[in-house]
């Protein structure tokens, strides 16, 4: 079955297409990459798909139930992780997350239970006590995910989870998320800024000005929309432009960018004996959306 | 249930972990205290002594008595502020939620848009109860301390049913404001003016019989101005007995009913004085129209967009 099927789904702000006639579906157990420029109609499928914004017009349904009519039941099944957090900054760890698990109608030994094989490899315990205010970033981030887990859902929407995380608590960010998706067998339906998180997705799906421009795996994508290069490491001379006429090529800083028309094997045995230091980079997620969009992805 | 206690629990943990907003909540009372110990407690004596005088000077009325009206016309003076200020400030959890955005991580639960406002009335109630129940407690001890008041059980019982209606009151009719705000410093800047006029509304900074028929018609219309009079009248009417029988009727009772007329011990609406069941009748009125308010407007300012 499929987790999420989204049909024509649109949301119009007067006369502002947010999100314009998408179409697209997830498996159960994928990591689906949902990516785009900021206003580009990310959150607003979000918030839509979990049911805190009605739609303008279009279809979708989560695990079959249909958005709209079965509300109730989609919320039960979604966990979320919001840009900004939306738990209270002045209680601690503990009581954020047993008042949480409350709003499903859970015990407080119930959600013990639920708590508990988070325990471990979260490392709840070290934090359980704390203001939530009192968190670093990655621990706030930690509890975040915890809380949206609290319910057990089939589906979790991280919305950009890792922005404004150091690379240390971004990397602990995605093992928790690799963790769920290897134990739990989670559907995570991701944004993000940071292309490089969307390598091991399943799908990915570029939105621009709230339409789909492009859509497949990491590998489809660079293969159709992105360029390898070769990076020629050596001073900037005449010699040098001569060798690379009749290719498209920039010199930055110490080495020239080379963008071969045909296979760079071939440019680099003709340059072989002036070549000494070089490399050859795969085209990146990063060239795929600036290909596609002409803009780059403003990092946090 | 569940969802409901959750809901209720969070909200009401929220505010009470928030060590700035339950003081906050309490300025006005004690501005309240402060100015009473500046001038308030004088401008109340001289008013009290002067119709008194010569009852004092025959020894009918002590200086023990009137000190103690002038303390019960300051808690009625603390408890009509906090009735206000403190339901209004345990409220601002509603607006933060919406301007903080955590109203979305609630509304994209299984709990129902009923549990959900029902939730913040509840938790706001509870803590007002709370708060404004110590407030009376501790301050009714203080005050037997300091001079006897001569309450009843009834009189104290009675007092703390008032306090109880009036922070139920006060909750229905703030949280139908509230839900209109969307941000914290609105919030803030209503409080800010709610505080300053609320004292004079009540007539906790200055008598409302100094105001004109008008403005008095005005005031009387608040059920917290109602709630302030009935505090007022249960918590003084003993006194008010025990003073009437030392005088034994040799003024025809005459400096009391002064007193009540000055410091304004009975409930009108329009000019129409009404019986303390009338105005509890009155103040219950106009909440159940502030509840049955909540329930139409909530779910068109919170609906989905």
């Amino acid at each position: 079955m499929d987790a999420i099927i989204v049909n024509q789904l649109t949301k119009k702000y007067q006369d502002h297409l947010a999100v314009d006639h998408i179409s697209f579906s997830v498996g159960e157990g994928e990591l689906f990459a949902y990516l785009g420029e900021n206003g580009a109609g990310k959150s607003t499928t979000i918030n839509m798909l979990s049911t805190v914004l009605s739609k303008t017009s279009g279809e979708a349904s989560i695990f079959g139930h249909a958005l709209g009519k079965e509300d109730d039941a989609i919320r039960e099944k979604i966990g979320i992780v919001f840009q900004g957090s939306v738990l209270d900054r002045k209680l601690t760890v503990a009581e954020n997350l047993l008042t949480r698990g409350a709003y499903y109608g859970y015990s407080k030994k119930e959600i013990m239970e639920r708590l508990h094989k988070f325990w471990e490899p979260f490392s709840l315990g070290e934090i359980w006590k704390q203001r939530y205010e009192n968190l670093s970033g990655g621990q706030r981030r930690r509890v975040d995910i915890i809380r949206s887990l609290i319910h057990q859902p089939r589906l979790l929407f991280l919305d950009e989870p890792t922005t404004g995380l150091d690379p240390m608590s971004r990397k602990l960010v995605w093992d928790y998320v690799n963790y769920l998706r290897r134990e739990e067998g989670l559907t995570i339906f991701l944004t993000t800024h940071y292309m490089e998180e969307t390598t091991d997705a399943d799908h990915v799906v570029i939105l621009d000005q709230g339409r789909i421009i492009a859509e497949g795996t990491p590998a489809q994508l660079k293969a159709t929309y992105a360029r390898p290069r070769l990076l020629w490491y050596a001073e900037h001379s005449p010699e040098a432009d001569d060798l690379l006429s009749g290719e498209e090529y920039q010199y930055v800083a110490d080495h020239y960018v080379i963008f071969p028309g045909s296979d760079p094997t071939q440019l680099l045995w003709r340059c072989r004996d002036h070549i000494k230091d070089y490399e050859v980079l795969k085209g990146t997620m990063d060239d795929v959306f600036m290909a596609l969009t002409g803009k780059e992805l403003q990092h946090a | 249930m569940r969802k409901f206690w959750g809901l209720t629990k969070r909200n009401l943990l929220v505010f009470f972990k928030d060590k700035t907003m339950v003081f906050f909540s309490m300025l006005t009372p004690i501005i309240i205290l402060v100015l009473y110990m500046l001038f308030l407690r004088g401008t109340y004596l001289d008013a009290l002594e002067h119709p008194a005088e010569a009852l004092m000077a025959a020894g009918l009325v002590t200086s023990a008595d009137l000190g103690a009206m002038a303390n019960g016309l300051l808690l009625t003076g603390i408890m009509g502020s906090a009735l206000i200020t403190i339901p209004y400030n345990c409220l601002v959890t509603l607006v933060n939620d919406r301007a903080s955005g955590i109203d979305v991580d609630v509304t994209a639960t299984p709990a129902s848009r009923l549990q959900i406002i029902l939730s913040y009335f509840t938790a706001a109630a509870l803590s007002a109860i709370l708060m404004t129940t110590v407030i009376i407690g501790l301050g009714l001890t203080i005050l037997q301390c300091i001079n006897p008041m001569y309450l009843t059980a009834k009189s104290i019982l009675t007092l703390f049913a008032v306090v109880i209606g009036g922070a139920i009151s006060a909750t229905a009719i703030f949280m139908v404001f509230l839900l209109f705000l969307k941000s914290s410093s609105a919030s803030g800047a209503f409080l800010g003016i709610l505080s300053a006029a609320s004292g004079f509304v009540i007539g906790a900074y200055l008598p409302i019989s100094n105001f004109s028929e008008g403005i008095q018609n005005f005031c009387h219309l608040f059920p917290a101005t109602e709630v302030t009079i009935l505090i007022r009248r249960f918590l003084l009417t003993d006194l008010m007995t025990h003073v009437n029988s030392n005088i034994g009727g040799l003024d025809q009772g005459l400096f009391v009913s002064s007193v009540e007329e000055y410091f304004s011990f009975q409930a009108k609406l329009f000019g129409h004085v009404m019986t303390l069941q009338e105005a509890f009748v009155y103040v219950m009125m106009v909440t159940v129209g502030f509840l049955v308010a909540i329930g139409v407007i909530y779910p068109k300012v919170y609906k989905r967009k």
